[in-house]
């Protein structure tokens, strides 16, 4: 498998790049991260590539919640948002990781832990949202159904 | 690891500006006070195993092209524009 060689080309035109920096990592992938934001799939699908620039193995795939789950609600304390020097609500930009199954059908997002992103600085978090009892694990054709 | 043995209304310090308290002893379950700066972030540690594992398992495998997920419904819009009339 050679290594996505967009990556590499997008790196080289760094200037370019939506490129965001998690200074604490995610859980799971600590320490900090950069990673290159890149569109996956159809141009007007909702769907983004997180690639960590220093490995590009690790890539998420991530969406804005919005597009399956209208009703999503998130409730930033202040803590998250002065992690990535969020002070104006219009420089949020909010994204979910997508878990894809076997089968279309088995793709969940997780709602539990959204990525925060401010666009100003390009710097992201991914939130705990402690108390929201929102699940990691919540499958897309039920909301699609249900929308 | 450090062991301390508190008792109710006992706390512990941790840095200088991390204050837990034991509120409550009712059998196996303790109730925790903890005073923390708001630039630190308190959760129960089942919620940090559960993203990692959650990202870990989300990290898209290499080799074949991911397989497709779902397309969003048709009533979707990226950025919330308003629905357009019929």
């Amino acid at each position: 498998m050679s290594s996505p060689s967009h990556v590499t080309a997008l790196r080289s035109a760094a200037a370019d790049v939506p490129e965001l920096v998690f200074a604490t990592g995610l859980p799971g992938f600590p320490g900090e991260r950069r990673f290159a934001l890149v569109r996956w799939g159809a141009f007007e699908g909702p769907y983004s590539l997180m690639v960590d620039l220093e490995n590009p193995h690790v890539r998420f795939l991530v969406m804005p919640p919005y597009v399956f789950f209208p009703d999503y609600v998130v409730d930033l304390d202040d803590t998250i948002a002065a992690k990535i020097h969020l002070d104006r609500p219009e420089s949020c930009l909010l994204l979910v990781i997508v878990t894809l199954g076997s089968t279309p059908e088995e793709a969940t997002a997780n709602l539990l832990g959204p990525v925060v992103v401010n666009l100003d600085t390009r710097e992201g978090v991914q939130a705990v949202l402690a108390e929201s009892g929102y699940s990691t694990r919540v499958p897309l054709r039920a909301a699609a159904v249900a929308s | 690891m450090l062991v301390l043995t508190r008792r109710k209304n006992q706390s512990i310090v941790i840095g200088d500006d991390i204050i837990v308290t034991v509120l409550e002893v009712k059998g196996d379950q303790i109730r925790l006070g903890i005073t923390a700066p708001r630039n630190v972030q308190v959760y129960r540690e089942e919620l940090l195993a559960a993203l990692t594992d959650a990202n870990k398992s989300a990290v898209l495998s290499d080799g074949a092209a991911p397989l497709a997920p779902p397309a969003p419904p048709q009533s979707a819009s990226l950025f919330r524009r308003p629905r357009r009339a019929a």
